[in-house]
């Protein structure tokens, strides 16, 4: 039985879906989505094991994550839909991807995602192009691909103690989540937690000369 | 450093109306209950001034400032918007899912970007804090609170004719007034069982005690036109709803149609303006511009969101929020409704904003109402009855009024457009000379109304006099002015008087008190004229014309019995439950037939009207009664009190004047009554009333009190005598005029000696 303890959703749990629908971009439809979005959790979390197991080749990593799900595959293909969300031709499922992403807290995580995207549509592509300008430029792309996505890959997975830290980086940021939302703040009412900011009376009051602020 | 004065600890609304009580508002108690609200620890005092927002400024420069929204949100609102223009992917959205999106993705950003925004969240931050406490400000170098309400609508509400509020000293305290009602849990100490009013202390002050549960089902606003007072409320329940999870707000006005324009313009339209930090997630099914609900959820993502609903009854009819459980409710032009008794519909409603019985109150209510355009007189009648059973000081043993609200009155010279100071303090009287050139004007508000009601005199237009007082009521009573085709009494004759009596000052009745000569407690009784005085007399004694009186049977009895009648009102009149009146008296001098014989021309006579009246509210019943007893042997009148009750007649027996008390006498066998004075009962007063009609026309013009004049207009029959002291007292002159006493003392006042007396001359 594999451990989905390390991800950040359990992609399998039944309350998964409800969980990342609090996000704009994961309200869509599609014909089966919650399989969509384990297939989603497994291939983009950070901890994944598809990521370990096929560090370099995406396809293979889509491909196999997909199956690890339950997508079938019928004479060599998966079903249309699927496939379309596969390969990023559907936008709201994009967004939902680099939401899910963002979600790790890590600056440079989406940009080594668009990148390592980037790198495999253009390797397809010099595969069927026959221009030989239109080849040069490919040429270019991948190998400025590669650069970033080296430096990037660098930054994001550099050791297993930097990784550990941006973990607990990650949780410090769930932890310190801004309040200010109306929700929020009804939630802290109603549970008679809330929190202000006492100009008067609490230790942060200030002189109460008018207020500058900056960029104000 | 400039000397800056401190906070006033105590905020008086109904100052100054004769006929309210007025509310004394402790405004760091209110603070206090603020922060006990919302569980947090209650402040012992208001800040240091050095923490108060203007500090360091010369006080000409402390005005009201707006919060200016930090470039940086700004900017990343710009920003989402851009993003998510209708084009491409964002086309398929529609324009409310947008929105939706727009208020996520701002908060997405700042909660991912907080060191970036780090500045602009503290700001927001101390916004919560002024939204949720209020703020201090120093204004002109005062220190002033206002609260998060009043604080929320000055900075971030617009008007339907999309303007922003200005700050208002009047709207201050009208602030306070709501605020006060949603966090009152207080009570008068001692209460009279048998009446309701509350009861002094020994130091003439009047004891509050806390009784743990809230008392007040919310303010009832009488108001002149166009104030802002429906948009205010408005604002103050969206900023409730939008931060408070599963509440239910409720609209209702005296139409479908007025409901709607209030939930449409004044609610959904201001609320659309806000900035997005202020905006909870809110349906979006209902389009953009929610047309029936306002629904602060996301239908498609039921985990998240307020579940609170705002919406609005489609008619005034009682049944429309009959069973449903509400947070806020707010009636809107209660004092017009046409087919719907406000009584009930109030009645229905508070058992929807509280538990157990109404006991446990935990909404809070708002009326806001002006009294113009009243078409069907029950309209009037029914609003005012509602009014007269929600007067702050009459309570019941439960600490609330009989309706639950509460009155609160602001006459239109309060913050009446165009007198309005630079710091937003009302000009009702002479401006100072910053002030008149700052509104152009060397006069104040309450000049410039009477200056307008003056023109409608002049004019003789008395229906539009009438609407005008409605519309712009100066005091309480105002508000309820009928209109001339509905009044009881000929307004044009009464009017035309005033006017007379204006332009001509020396013909008006002369102001002042009774005293006891040499302030000895039975001795001589003299008239001492005084500009702040409790009486006001329009007949010039002569020396040995007062204090004629005769001892017989052991009690003193006036000299000549038959030539002036007096009729004490005391406190109240005719309802159980009515507001704290003012004791009243009218003495009239009955027709001298010697001088003033039956077919002399009315206009010359001088005898047959009211020669003196009062008006006031002394600290006792006591005083009040010796007062009736100094004016009665002044003049030598009989006293025919309202029997109702018993505090005068008590008062004079004690005193040894029993002879004073005119006793009804029955026209057939010529027997007296067993209790001196009238008994107030419907037929009676229905009947008089007509009489009084047809004095009015006779002797109307006469009259030289504006008090009793004054009275006349904001009359409109029965319901209006709790009000009326001196119309109360003018018909019990009325009514002892058709007593058969006087047949009766006419045959034996042939027999005796008419020596000494003294006959009337003018001056």
């Amino acid at each position: 039985m594999p451990d989905y303890s390390q991800l950040l959703y359990d992609p399998f749990a039944p309350g998964t879906l409800a969980k990342l629908e609090q996000y704009e971009e994961f309200k869509f439809e599609a014909p089966d989505k919650p399989r969509l979005i384990s297939y989603l959790i497994i291939m983009y979390d950070i901890n994944s094991d598809m990521k370990r197991l096929y560090p370099d080749n995406l396809w293979e990593r889509k491909r196999n994550s997909a199956i690890a799900v339950g997508f079938r595959i019928t004479d060599g293909h998966f079903e249309g839909w699927v496939e379309s969300y596969l390969v990023g031709e559907n936008d709201q499922f994009n967004e939902a991807v680099l939401r899910f992403i963002r979600l790790f807290g890590i600056p440079d995580l989406p940009a080594l995602m668009a990148y390592t995207e980037i790198l495999h549509k253009q390797v397809l592509a010099a595969m069927k192009e026959t221009n030989e300008k239109k080849l040069e430029t490919i040429q270019k792309n991948i190998e400025n691909a590669i650069e970033k996505i080296s430096l990037y890959e660098r930054k994001v997975y550099g050791g297993e103690e930097t990784e550990q830290a941006r973990k607990s980086l990650y949780l410090l940021i769930e932890k310190q989540r801004l309040s200010l939302r109306p929700e929020d703040k009804a939630k802290e009412i109603e549970t008679k937690t809330l929190r202000v900011t006492d100009p008067y009376y609490g230790p942060k009051r200030r002189p109460g000369r008018p207020r500058k602020y900056p960029n104000v | 450093m400039y000397d800056y004065q401190p906070i006033d600890r105590i905020v008086i609304l109904n100052q100054g109306d004769p006929s309210l009580f007025p509310i004394e508002i402790d405004q760091l108690d209110l603070l206090q209950r603020t922060y006990r609200q919302y569980h947090l620890p209650e402040p012992e005092d208001f800040p240091e001034f050095e923490y108060i927002t203007g500090y360091g400024q010369s006080p000409e420069m402390q005005k009201f400032e707006r919060e200016v929204i930090p470039v940086g949100l700004q900017e990343l609102e710009r920003a989402i918007r851009k993003e998510l223009k209708p084009r491409n992917k964002a086309r398929d959205l529609s324009p409310v899912r947008r929105e939706i999106r727009v208020i996520e993705r701002f908060w997405e950003e700042l909660d991912s970007n907080q060191d970036k925004y780090a500045d602009e969240i503290e700001w927001l931050n101390l916004m919560w804090y002024y939204r949720l406490m209020g703020k201090f400000l120093f204004i002109n170098g005062k220190a002033t609170y206002i609260t998060g309400g009043f604080w929320h609508l000055l900075n971030f509400w617009t008007f339907p004719n999309n303007t922003r509020p200005d700050y208002r000293d009047r709207d201050r305290r009208w602030s306070i007034g709501i605020k006060f009602c949603e966090t009152c849990t207080t009570t008068f100490k001692d209460i009279d069982p048998d009446s309701g009013l509350p009861v002094m202390n020994a130091y003439g002050k009047y004891d509050m005690i806390d009784i743990a549960r809230r008392t007040i089902f919310g303010p009832n606003y009488m108001k002149a036109r166009r104030v802002g007072d429906t948009s205010k409320i408005e604002n103050e329940f969206e900023e409730f709803s939008s931060r408070t999870i599963s509440a239910r707000i409720g609209i209702q006005g005296m139409s479908d149609e007025n409901a709607t324009t209030v939930f449409q313009e004044h609610l959904v339209q201001p609320f659309l303006k806000l900035p997005l930090f202020w905006k909870p997630i809110f349906d979006a099914a209902g389009g953009i511009a929610p047309k029936n609900t306002l629904l602060f959820d996301d239908l498609d993502n039921i985990d998240f969101g307020l579940h609170t609903i705002i919406d609005y009854a489609t008619s005034a009819d009682k049944s429309k929020y009959d069973g449903k459980f509400l947070h806020r409710f707010h009636a809107d032009e209660f004092g017009k409704l046409q087919r719907s008794d406000p009584n009930t519909v109030i009645g229905v409603v508070k058992y929807c904003l509280s538990l157990g019985a109404g006991g446990n109150i935990h909404g809070l209510g708002a009326i806001t109402t002006t009294c113009d355009e009243i078409l069907d007189m029950s309209a009037g009648d029914n609003y005012m009855q509602f009014c007269n059973k929600s007067h702050y000081e009459c309570r019941d043993a439960n600490g609330q009024t009989e309706t639950g609200f509460i009155n609160i009155f602001f006459p239109a010279q309060d913050g009446l457009e165009g007198f309005i100071g630079p710091y937003g303090e009302s000009i009702i009287d002479e401006p100072t000379p910053d002030q008149a050139r700052f509104i152009g004007k060397t006069y104040g508000a309450m000049k410039f109304i009477e200056n307008k009601i003056a023109s409608y005199r002049r004019a003789k237009d008395w229906n539009g006099l009438a609407l005008f007082r409605r519309q712009h009521p100066i005091c309480f009573l105002d508000v309820f002015t009928p209109p001339p085709s509905q009044q009881v009494l000929r307004r044009d004759i009464v009017e035309d008087t005033l006017h007379f009596l204006k332009v001509h000052p020396e013909e008006v009745a002369v102001q002042g008190d009774f005293f006891r000569v040499g302030g000895i407690l039975d001795g001589t009784v003299g008239w001492h004229p005084n500009p702040e005085g409790r009486f006001f007399m329009s007949r010039n004694f002569l020396p040995h014309e007062t204090n004629r009186k005769i001892m017989r049977d052991r009690s003193w009895a006036p000299a000549v019995p038959d030539r002036f009648v007096g009729s004490p009102d005391t406190f109240g009149v005719s309802k159980p439950l009515g507001r704290k009146s003012n004791g009243g008296l009218v003495i009239r001098w009955r027709r001298d037939f010697i001088n003033d014989p039956a077919d002399k021309e009315m206009d010359l006579v001088e005898s047959e009207r009211d020669i003196i009246t009062y008006s006031f509210r002394p600290p006792t019943v006591e005083e009040f009664a010796e007062d009736m007893l100094m004016a009665h042997i002044y003049v030598g009148a009989m006293c025919f009190p309202e029997r109702n009750n018993m505090a005068v007649i008590d008062h004079f027996r004690r005193r040894g004047y029993e002879n004073f008390l005119l006793y009804e006498h029955d026209r057939v066998t010529g027997k007296r009554r067993n209790e001196p004075g009238w008994w107030n009962h419907s037929s009676i007063v229905d009947e008089y009333i007509k009489v009084l009609a047809d004095d009015v026309v006779k002797h109307g013009k006469r009259c030289k009190h504006p008090d009793l004049l004054e009275e006349y207009l904001k009359f409109g029959g029965r319901a209006y005598l709790t009000d009326c002291d001196l119309v109360a007292g003018k018909l019990g002159t009325l009514i002892a005029e058709r007593n058969p006493y006087y047949q009766l003392v006419k045959g034996a006042m042939n027999h005796i000696s008419v020596e000494g007396w003294i006959p009337y001359y003018k001056e």
